[in-house]
């Protein structure tokens, strides 16, 4: 006799396998339509037992436990003939299982049965034992019987495969499509401030960690330093050096591979070469940190890497752009009236005034660079007419009115400064079209223009000129006052009059100029 | 804080959308990612996130165009949907 664990071990070879055909059973006993083919043949067989198992019962003893051995109990009465005929099923289900196919039994006196193994390809996961039979099943409804079973079976198979997929797919797609969160979150900004803060936050909600610590490296030294730190659980933290090879992060960064402990996981952020490190310390629910939270890292560090290093090419740029405009700048210097001395001032002004009117913190940069910058047309104008002091002649004015031009012209050749050129072009418009050089009138002028008009005639009062002396801040103010509408766009000379007018500012002008 | 989440949570959308983040607590996504995982409209989806997000159940990452929704941090919030769901 063939026991249940030879059955089994026949059947199926790994544990996985027989979890999953429990799974099958399980799954068709759930079937709906199952339940109406039940309902369906009961009706028309008159109410017979259904018994259903995971298994075909070989044994007596097994089989003897099953509803459908208290049928035939029922059928028979008497011990002795019980077990005939339950060895009599015993063997239709032995047949069964063999041929598999439907296997008729009788017992008692008249009543039919039959049995039928469930199968998932030729693995057989189970047994439908059919009993109560008044009479024999004809072939036609048998034929009826084991279409409809399988096809109920095909169909829970379906719904087991897609339980698979869903329970092994979704998590990933799941995290495929956080990582491309992340990716977007992370290269949206060049602001090496921004981006190394929401790298750390971002990391911590990945992993769910308490703490994540951002450390860069510094090649000469061959250190890390640390750029950013967020600690869920405390407001202050402390920022260490850390040298290359030494705790998680230096090692991570030296063996170029991430560290792992129980309480941190240490990742580094490599572009060709490593340029930082990610480390993230105590999971929110006390866990150690798991080899899916390293690939996560893995994969959200080669993304924070380029995000890191683009930032960094940006911050270079900016600062090349920065030091192209300060030499254009010193240039200027040499030229009479070139550069006012009190530039740190009409900067903050700009920032502050900037704002107001929802210039974005790329627009106010470039204003700057434009406030920097605005007379750089000057220097096509002849030393002589800068400098002469008397009232200018006719031509000698269209040659200064040309200045705006000018400087236009020579910022267009320098690309980052594009953005610059319409402001360089248009300071000198007055908002009531008696500007040069195209006379444009309110609300033609760029707004960068209007408020460099206010701020750039600010400064050449305050300064001192060859034909005249500086004005007090004072006067300068009551002039731009007198000058709205005409010159200046009336709510650009209010938010510069406020402005100005700010402690902070006021300090700040005061100890450029040199003078109250 | 419960009785105002128990509230929101009669909106099968939104109650749909916090067991996500509740399964799946480091996942980060936006609202057309959500979207696809609990077969809703975008729209839909977007005006329950922005709700979430104002009972602090829901962190929003914005910068740009990129908005990235992911699930509290905060101890007390979470303890509560823990009890909301086990209710369930």
């Amino acid at each position: 006799m063939i026991s249940i664990k030879n059955f089994l071990n026949l059947t199926k070879e790994s544990d996985k396998e027989i979890l999953n055909m429990k799974r099958l059973f399980s799954k068709l006993k759930e079937n709906w339509d199952l339940r109406q083919e039940i309902s369906a043949f009961s009706k028309y067989l008159k109410e017979p037992v259904w018994v259903m198992l995971p298994r075909i019962p070989l044994e007596y003893g097994e089989l003897k436990k099953t509803e459908a051995a208290r049928c035939v109990k029922k059928a028979v009465g008497t011990q002795s003939r019980f077990k005939k005929e339950l060895i009599k099923i015993l063997r239709a289900l032995k047949k069964s299982w063999k041929n598999r196919t439907v296997e008729p039994f009788q017992y008692g006196e008249c009543m039919h049965g039959l049995c039928y193994p469930l199968m998932s390809d030729d693995d057989i996961f189970g047994v439908i034992i059919l009993c109560g039979l008044k009479k024999a099943m004809s072939s036609d409804l048998k034929k009826i019987f084991i279409a409809f079973t399988d096809t109920v079976i095909r169909e829970s198979r379906r719904e087991v495969e897609l339980e698979d997929i869903n329970k092994t797919i979704r998590p990933r797609a799941i995290a495929l499509s956080t990582v491309h969160t992340v990716h977007r979150l992370m290269t949206s900004t060049l602001d090496l401030d921004e981006l190394l803060p929401r790298i750390a936050r971002l990391s911590l909600q990945v992993i769910r960690a308490n703490r994540c610590s951002i450390k860069l490296v510094d090649k000469k030294r061959r250190i890390l330093l640390p750029k950013t730190t967020i600690d869920l659980r405390r407001k202050k933290t402390k920022l260490k050096k850390v040298q290359f090879g030494k705790y998680a992060p230096g090692r991570a960064a030296k063996k170029e591979t991430p560290i792992c402990g129980s309480n941190y996981l240490a990742v580094p952020m490599i572009d060709e070469d490593v340029i930082g490190v990610i480390t993230l310390y105590d999971k929110l629910d006390g866990k150690e940190f798991t080899q899916f939270d390293e690939e996560i890292m893995k994969t959200l560090s080669e993304q924070a890497a380029v995000a890191v290093r683009n930032a960094q090419l940006f911050k270079e740029q900016e600062e090349l752009t920065l030091s192209s405009i300060k030499c254009i700048a010193q240039l200027l210097k040499h030229r009479p009236h070139g550069v006012s001395k009190a530039e740190a001032s009409f900067l903050k002004l700009i920032s502050i005034i900037g704002p107001k009117f929802n210039m974005n913190e790329s627009e106010i940069k470039m204003l700057q660079y434009a406030a920097m910058l605005h007379d750089a047309g000057h220097i096509s104008i002849p030393e002589k007419v800068l400098m002469k002091k008397g009232g200018l002649t006719g031509r000698e004015y269209d040659i200064v009115k040309m200045h705006p031009m000018k400087g236009a012209a020579i910022l267009s050749k320098f690309k980052p400064l594009k953005p610059i050129v319409p402001i360089i072009l248009y300071h000198h418009e007055n908002f009531d079209g008696t500007g040069y050089p195209k006379g444009l009138k309110g609300k033609e002028i760029p707004l960068a223009a209007r408020i460099l008009a206010v701020v750039g005639a600010f400064e050449a009062m305050v300064t001192q000129k060859p034909y005249r002396k500086a004005l007090s801040i004072k006067t300068a103010i009551e002039e731009v006052r007198k000058n709205v509408k005409a010159q200046f766009d009336p709510r650009i000379a209010e938010a510069f009059c406020e402005a100005v007018q700010r402690k902070d500012v006021r300090k700040l002008l005061e100890k450029e100029l040199g003078s109250a | 804080m419960k009785d105002k989440l128990q509230k929101i949570l009669k909106d099968t959308l939104t109650r749909d959308i916090l067991t996500f983040f509740y399964q799946n607590q480091a996942s980060i996504d936006s609202a057309s990612g959500i979207s696809a995982w609990v077969h809703y409209d975008r729209e839909e989806v977007q005006t329950a996130l922005d709700e979430l997000v104002r009972f602090d159940v829901l962190k929003k990452d914005s910068t740009g165009s990129a908005k990235g929704y992911s699930y509290t941090r905060d101890a007390k919030i979470m303890k509560i949907v823990n009890e909301l769901m086990s209710d369930a």
